[in-house]
């Protein structure tokens, strides 16, 4: 009986199974890159801002605390966006002339608000709280980042549900003392497993599973 | 004969909208033309219909028969990837409004309205007056815990212009902001209390009002700190308890 198949079809075969092994594989990390890149999660891309906000040059040149303009953080689910009127505290004295401020002032004429645009925007089925957060010692760089130091606001982290069970499971990793939650440089120390073991108690941390019972952030 | 998995050729007729295909079937099949009319034809997907031969239609579309159940079954999860649920219609603080003429959803507190709970009738705590003039003593008890709280609301909401020592020399001054007095002058030494928590109330000069900022509580746990802060800087060794002042001494 003659060959049924020329030589090259072993090649063909090889080119063939390798080819679909490297496809399949590149299209999993394509998707892969694509899915955890900033275009699709938007971590350190800066938004388009109605006034180009630094928040470098107000927290760590001007040394103004995050409660200034987050007025609400300790008290509401919502940290709060500062009113023009909290702005033109400073600046109806300070660069009143400035072009980049001129939608500010013109807000404070007309009563018609910024439009800031969100940075870090959560789905509207998750119901997060900060006061509950900074109650319990979970500081502003843990979501945020060091913000003291982006001249342009961005987001720090993905806020995916996974990244936020990274704590909810092990929260003694990352619960700070209460008197650090504003300290934008805090670092753990190096028994931070032990003294977050401590601070869960003394801040009566749950860590019965409500932490990661799914009606604690969605109802 | 055969059995035919008629719920996928009603699929199938379903979805071409015409009653063409009926062309190819035999009398039979009638019910099926019913089920499609009648726009039921997901009931009858589990159906099996006895059918008298295999009609050309049947085994054209057997593959159509397969996939689009397959296909059908999809579409529900790719429809669920809207961002409705992302972004509901429901207002969130601060939200944009297509309703309310300044586009806010956040509304301001109608003129006249008291909140549940907030009557405000205690003037001297409230306002810091009784009948118009300062009051003198602190309305609130001094505790170190309203010590403690009044440093933390004053180095978070004052020491900006104010600094830490309440001297007028803060971050923002330095920058070009006009300088606030110093606290430790003779006329604020001996201002009442009163009128501490009224100019964080209603501002002073070119200080804006902090009313919707700090909290009439903090706004007198402030008011106790800026006394403290003045006292660290006019206080003479002989005040201090006889123990602390030989403390004091061998200290020297």
């Amino acid at each position: 009986m003659a060959q049924l198949f020329p030589k090259s079809a072993n090649v063909h075969a090889r080119v063939t199974i390798f080819g679909l092994v490297i496809l399949i594989c590149g299209a999993g990390w394509a998707t892969s890159t694509i899915y955890w890149s900033p275009y699709t999660t938007n971590v350190d891309v800066p938004l388009q801002q109605p006034i180009p906000f630094s928040h470098k040059h107000h927290v760590t040149d001007d040394g103004i605390d995050c409660r200034y303009c987050h007025t609400s953080v300790e008290k509401s689910s919502f940290a709060g966006i500062p009113p023009t009127e909290t702005c033109m505290t400073c600046h109806s004295q300070l660069w009143t002339d400035a072009p980049v401020l001129a939608s500010l002032r013109n807000s404070l004429a007309t009563g018609q608000p910024l439009k800031w645009i969100r940075v870090n925007d959560l789905p509207d089925y998750v119901y997060f709280n900060h006061s509950a957060h900074v109650a319990k010692g979970i500081g502003c760089s843990n979501c945020h980042g060091r913000v003291d130091r982006m001249p342009l606001t961005r987001k720090a982290e993905t806020l995916y549900m996974r990244w936020c069970l990274r704590c909810h499971e092990n929260p003694q990793q990352f619960i700070r003392p209460r008197d650090k939650v504003f300290d934008m440089a805090w670092r753990a120390p190096p028994n931070q497993e032990e003294q977050g073991q401590a601070l869960i108690r003394q801040y009566h941390v749950d860590t019965s599973g409500r932490l990661t019972n799914c009606s604690t952030c969605h109802r | 004969m055969n059995i035919i998995n008629t719920g996928a050729s009603a699929r199938w007729i379903y979805t071409s909208d015409s009653a063409q295909p009926f062309q190819g079937l035999s009398p039979s099949v009638e019910t099926i033309k019913t089920v499609c009319r009648s726009h039921h034809v997901c009931h009858r997907a589990e159906a099996a219909v006895l059918m008298t031969g295999p009609t050309e239609l049947s085994k054209r579309n057997k593959w159509l028969g397969r996939a689009l159940p397959l296909l059908l079954s999809i579409i529900p999860l790719i429809a669920a990837c809207r961002r409705d649920m992302m972004n509901q219609p429901k207002a969130k603080p601060l939200s944009e409004s297509d309703f309310f003429s300044d586009q806010a959803n956040a509304r301001p507190i109608p003129p006249h309205t008291v909140a549940w709970r907030n009557a405000r009738e205690n003037d001297a705590f409230y306002t810091g007056l009784t009948n118009g003039t300062y009051i003198t003593e602190l309305p609130v008890k001094l505790t170190p815990a309203l010590m403690a709280r009044g440093r933390e609301r004053f180095e978070a909401m004052c020491a900006e212009c104010h600094d830490r020592t309440g001297s007028g020399n803060g971050m923002v001054v330095l920058r070009g902001f006009p300088q606030p007095p110093s606290y430790h002058v003779p006329r604020l030494r001996n201002a009442p209390i009163g009128h501490f928590f009224d100019v964080i109330t209603n501002g002073y000069g070119v200080m804006y009002s902090y009313a919707t900022r700090v909290e009439p509580e903090d706004r007198w746990a402030i008011a106790a700190y800026i006394r403290a802060l003045q006292l660290s800087h006019n206080a003479n060794a002989s005040d201090l308890a006889v123990a602390e002042q030989q403390k004091l001494e061998s200290r020297k």
